[in-house]
């Protein structure tokens, strides 16, 4: 018995120091993905000064139901990007009263809001607002960037024409690496 | 450092020494696995663009809801945790939450509910689907056995223990179950499913585009379910066969505007057996009973985005349920109207209000049982409710304030109001407690039914069970207090405790013989109580293979008569719960696909439930249940698995009927295969 209770213990150590360690080779969860991404930008933006801002935070708002996971939203929160401290707000109702907005210089358009694309674009067309998503044709809508998922990789779409509506330029690196896009018009509605 | 111990001195093999290493390895597993996870996102938010794009992802699988910044105690049943427990019915279902007492009666019937006064009837739970109320306004409480859905449509079952009144309205006095199925967006495609064992069935759907805004889906599902064994070994005849279908249409015209409407018709055959005492003789025949029930639903919400900042929701539903047996034989008719209007407004403050309208008609006719006088009763609710909800301090504080005022045609003004505060203490810390205020509105059946009991000669009942018009609503004062924590998604931890004190509960009073010795009892408010307890949920994923849930919950009661002169050998119906109930279900994947589920279960004996007038049923011991599920992909459509429910133990009985002469039913040990299909 006391072998058993020994064995029992290594073994279940070893389980979990090796499959700990596997976790990540897999390849990493497509979200969480998304969402380094959308951090990332954050480095290679600049936005307009505005009075009403506070220049030493960074508001991340994720705009509908998370998609996030605890981990991502941990660990991102409090971080230093270009000098600034990210905040991250999530407006999980699909609600954002216009006081807040301020306080996003990243949108995150979740798919909870996917009907809605067209409505919070044009909301949010002329505020330096950098919006990202992932959902399908968002920047041939007018958003900013659109992360999209092709062959188990993740790559973007950019709509350079609605930054520089907003006022907000992005690094010419990330529009190399870009599928650039432009504004649909509107069918019917 | 623990395993060298081990083999060093062996001095880590005693029960106690185990509890250690679990709890070591919990705790590392616990921290190691926060570790890497947030260790993985460090190094990737390091890498360049270019990098990233190189980088291989795997499909996201679980997305759960952000809850811990709610101020209830509140939990969600995913659709992939009723995957992964093989339960294949939405009470079976509700298992998987901590603070519920779900109890099977027989193989049709349910009990369930939370923080006490459970019973086939429970009707302090108020239970929605898709917003549309299943709570019957005749007996009050939730018919569970025509509560049903392709259990793969399901999206999430939110669970609120405690009041929800001050949106919700009556009767969320000690929980809300909100079932959500899934968007007609998120259901493309065809999905067949099969299940054979002691139920037996299929089940189809196929959801599709039909514009470019629009998405559809239609589905249909039968079943029979064998019927279980009572104490002796008889059956007890208690089988159940359902038939439903139905669809839901998911249509946006433009980014503003969204219209979802969904229906459903269903059709069974529910079947009991009771000793039925005859009218007009002694005797006391056994009695094989078909209830036929069946019914429809059809419901339109439309949402209106006025603005990012501004929402409203207009729904209206309709419902009707039949039900005929030998003992109960109602029709009921449901219009529900609801508005509501959501707000986003300056300085953090999230402003809800809302109006509504609930109109029901409830005909019965009389059997020889039970009458109601008059036949057909017409119900009136009228609504209104306002909610505010604002972050103070930098967000570290959320207070959430409101209440609902209700007129009910039959129980006159209601108000409900609750106090709920968060406190954010760190970024994995959440505090929170409340104060709030709740009521159950009488049932129809409790003012107005009259019931025969027994028979002290061929003409004349032992007792006779009036109704009362005199009976008013139950409140409920209930204070709660919580508090979670996360180690990011590895590990989560959920704590919530309640106080409450009810007044002006349901009794009975027997008055005074007739010269024919007939006892006529009177329903009144003549009880009250005060209950507290605990309910705990932590959710451990040391690594990705594996995912534990450890639930328990402790339910303590006690009971005050206002007029203690009653004899006490009348039941009040009041007690009906165990004191305390855990489980624990841990959820491996194998190699090659497959999937291994083992659940525990404990729940506490009912020592003091009363059944009237069947004093000699037997008591409900404690039982301890092992649930397993054996799951294979072969293919990534396909899933095949294979359930083995109550493994431990031939049969056990988990509840008693309340309704008077049924048996009490065995819940025996069971197994069923399931198969699945998307295309």
């Amino acid at each position: 018995m006391k072998i058993w209770n020994c064995l029992g213990v290594l073994i279940l150590v070893s389980l979990q120091l090796l499959f700990s360690a596997q976790a990540t080779e897999a390849g990493i969860d497509e979200n969480t993905m998304k969402a380094v991404y959308s951090f990332s930008f954050g480095k290679f933006t600049h936005w307009p000064e505005l009075p009403n801002q506070r220049a030493d935070k960074l508001g991340f708002c994720i705009f509908g139901e998370n998609p996030f996971s605890r981990t991502v939203v941990d660990s991102y929160e409090g971080r230093i990007i270009k000098g600034r401290k990210l905040r991250i707000q999530i407006f999980d109702s699909g609600l954002l009263a216009d006081d807040a907005l301020p306080e996003c210089q990243i949108l995150y358009v979740s798919q909870s809001e996917k009907m809605r694309i067209r409505q919070v674009i044009d909301s949010l067309s002329h505020q330096p607002i950098l919006t990202v998503s992932d959902i399908q044709g968002f920047s041939n809508q007018g958003g900013m960037i659109t992360l999209v998922k092709s062959d188990d990789r993740i790559t973007f779409e950019i709509n350079p024409g609605a930054l520089t509506r907003a006022g907000i330029s992005i690094s010419s690196k990330i529009l190399e690496l870009a599928k650039v896009v432009h504004t649909e018009p509107a069918v019917d509605d | 450092m623990s395993a060298f111990n081990c083999i060093l001195d062996n001095t880590f093999l005693s029960p106690t020494g185990w509890r250690k290493v679990i709890l070591f390895l919990f705790i590392v597993s616990a921290l190691r696995a926060n570790l890497i996870a947030a260790d993985e996102i460090s190094q990737l938010s390091d890498l360049s663009i270019e990098q990233l794009m190189s980088r291989k992802v795997v499909t996201a699988n679980r997305s759960e809801q952000n809850l811990s910044d709610t101020a209830a105690a509140v939990f969600v049943i995913s659709q992939e945790d009723i995957r992964r427990s093989g339960v294949n019915s939405i009470p079976e279902a509700l298992r998987l939450a901590p603070g519920l007492h779900v109890a099977r009666i027989d193989a049709n019937k349910w009990a369930v509910t939370a923080r006490g006064f459970n019973g086939r009837f429970a009707n302090n739970l108020l239970v929605l689907m898709d917003g549309r109320t299943l709570y019957v306004p005749s007996s009050s409480g939730v018919y569970w056995e025509v509560q049903d859905r392709i259990i793969e449509d399901i999206e999430r079952i939110e669970i609120i223990r405690g009041p929800g009144a001050s949106v919700w309205g009556a009767n969320a006095v000690n929980g809300i179950i909100n079932i959500i199925t899934k968007n007609s967006t998120n259901t493309e495609g065809g999905l067949l499913t099969a299940v054979g064992g002691d139920r037996s069935g299929a089940g189809g759907r196929y959801g599709w585009q039909f514009s470019d805004e629009g998405y559809a889906r239609v589905y249909a599902k039968y079943f029979r379910q064998d019927g279980f064994e009572d104490q002796q070994g008889n059956n007890n005849g208690d089988d159940w066969h359902m038939s439903r279908g139905g669809f839901r249409l998911d249509w946006t015209p433009s980014a503003d505007h969204n219209l979802m409407t969904q229906a459903d018709i269903y059709d069974g055959g529910i079947d009991e057996t009771f000793i039925a005492q005859s009218v007009n003789s002694l005797a006391k025949p056994v009695v094989q009973d078909n209830a036929q029930t069946k019914g429809g639903n059809i419901l339109a919400r439309w949402q209106y985005s006025q603005s990012l900042a501004s929402r409203f929701t207009t729904q209206v539903y309709y419902d009707h349920f039949r039900r005929e047996d030998q003992f109960k034989n109602e029709r009921i008719h449901v219009a529900d109207f609801d508005f509501q209007h959501e707000l986003a407004l300056p300085h953090d403050n999230e402003f809800t209000w809302g109006m509504n309208y609930r109109f029901s008609s409830t005909q019965f006719k009389e059997t020889a049982f039970v009458s109601v006088s008059p036949n057909n009763r017409q119900l009136h609710l009228i609504g209104g409710f306002v909610q505010d909800k604002i972050d103070l301090f930098n967000n570290r504080l959320q207070l959430t304030a409101g209440t609902k005022l209700e007129y009910h045609s039959q129980s006159g003004f209601q108000y409900q109001p609750s106090f709920r505060l968060l406190w954010k203490l760190s970024q994995q810390h959440r505090f929170w407690a409340s104060v709030s205020r709740a009521v159950r509105v009488p049932s129809i059946a409790e003012r107005h039914t009259t019931i025969q009991f027994g028979r002290i000669s061929p003409a004349h009942p032992f007792a006779v069970l009036n109704g009362s018009t005199n009976f008013d609503a139950e409140t409920v004062l209930s204070y709660e207090a919580g508090y979670r924590f996360w180690l990011s998604d590895a590990f989560y931890f959920d704590i919530a405790g309640f106080y409450n004190d009810y007044d002006e509960l349901i009794f009975v009073e027997p008055g005074a013989p007739t010269p024919f010795g007939t006892i006529p009892i009177t329903i009144i408010n003549g009880e009250k109580a005060k209950t507290w307890g605990v309910e705990f949920t932590a959710d451990w994923r040391p690594v990705d293979w594996l995912r534990v849930q450890a639930n328990y919950s402790y339910l303590d009661m006690s009971f005050k008569q206002l007029n203690p002169q009653f004899f006490e050998t009348f039941p009040t119906g009041n007690r009906r719960d165990p004191k305390n109930q855990a489980s624990l279900r841990s959820s491996i994947d194998l190699p090659y696909a497959v999937e291994l589920d083992i659940w525990l279960r404990y729940v506490d004996s009912i020592a003091d439930i009363e059944v009237f007038p069947s004093p000699d049923l037997p008591e409900v011991d404690n039982y301890f249940a092992v649930d397993v599920r054996l799951g294979w992909k072969p293919h990534p459509d396909i899933e095949l698995s294979v359930v083995g429910r109550n493994l431990n133990d031939p049969q056990h009985l988990e509840y008693l009927n309340e309704t008077a002469g049924t048996f009490a039913v065995q819940i025996e040990r069971r197994f069923y295969v399931q198969g699945k299909w998307t295309f």
